[in-house]
């Protein structure tokens, strides 16, 4: 059951990618957009990354940047903390894991305020 | 089986604690059955009271997920409770960690649910007026 979600997710990953690589989510309409955004009209900290991700694709990194900086932070360290907890079956007993998981936590709150006043 | 060590190595609540939690937790219980068994299993084979047997799932890996999928407030809340079930496990408070469990979950569940009803309006909203727009030509 475990290994079947697993490989479920994955597929679904990949179908992902090959969508976002072929549509703009900027001019396709249906596109999953931000919940957060569509009510509050503020933007979330991962406000942009599709967008990000469909120029990085495309080998424009200044747009990519432009869309969401702290990306390049973020969802590294988010799969930092997901191969810690998946893979190593480390609990937040673990020193390592139990900074990361602040670092996330402060530096999503921090961002979400910052790029909305900026 | 392994889980008898557990009556006699919690009082040294340090050591005790983090060992068990995590071979046993870790890999057996905490994922798989997490919050669920737990509370049924918790007399048996150990002279009543209410001796642990695994280490609550804190949900973590679904939080951080829920933070840059669903881009949603309430998973930065989960992932407060998330820490919370292992601190509270590691002070002896098992009860209260399991409740911990319970409410990073919830949490979780609502942060998807909220999503998800919006994704779906928005998607009927933007469909009526595409279509609208498309029959105007």
């Amino acid at each position: 059951m475990r290994r079947f979600l697993i490989l479920a997710f994955v597929a679904l990953a990949v179908v992902g990618l090959c969508l976002v690589y072929t549509y703009n989510p900027e001019s396709s309409w249906w596109m999953p957009k931000c919940p957060f955004r569509l009510i509050t009209g503020f933007d979330c900290p991962s406000c942009g990354n599709t967008r990000a991700l469909h120029s990085l694709m495309h080998g424009r990194f200044a747009a990519a940047m432009s869309y969401n900086a702290m990306a390049v932070v973020l969802v590294p360290l988010a799969g930092v903390i997901i191969w810690l907890c998946v893979i190593s079956k480390r609990r937040l007993s673990d020193p390592l894991l139990r900074y990361l998981v602040y670092g996330y936590l402060a530096i999503y709150m921090i961002w979400w305020v910052v790029r909305n006043i900026i | 089986m392994g889980n008898d060590n557990y009556g006699g190595y919690n009082n040294g609540y340090n050591n005790g604690g983090y060992n068990n939690g995590y071979n046993n937790g870790g890999y057996n219980n905490g994922y798989n059955n997490g919050g669920y068994n737990n509370g049924a299993n918790g007399g048996y084979g150990n002279g009543g009271g209410n001796l642990p047997m695994g280490q609550p799932n804190n949900y973590l890996v679904w939080a951080i997920l829920v933070t840059f999928l669903c881009c949603m407030p309430l998973g930065a809340v989960a992932i407060a409770y998330a820490t919370k079930v292992d601190d509270l496990w590691e002070m002896g408070q098992y009860d209260l960690a399991r409740r911990a469990s319970d409410k990073a979950k919830t949490f979780l569940l609502w942060a998807v649910g909220a999503a998800v009803v919006v994704w779906i309006c928005y998607f009927l909203f933007a469909a009526t007026m595409m279509s609208s727009i498309m029959r105007s030509f």
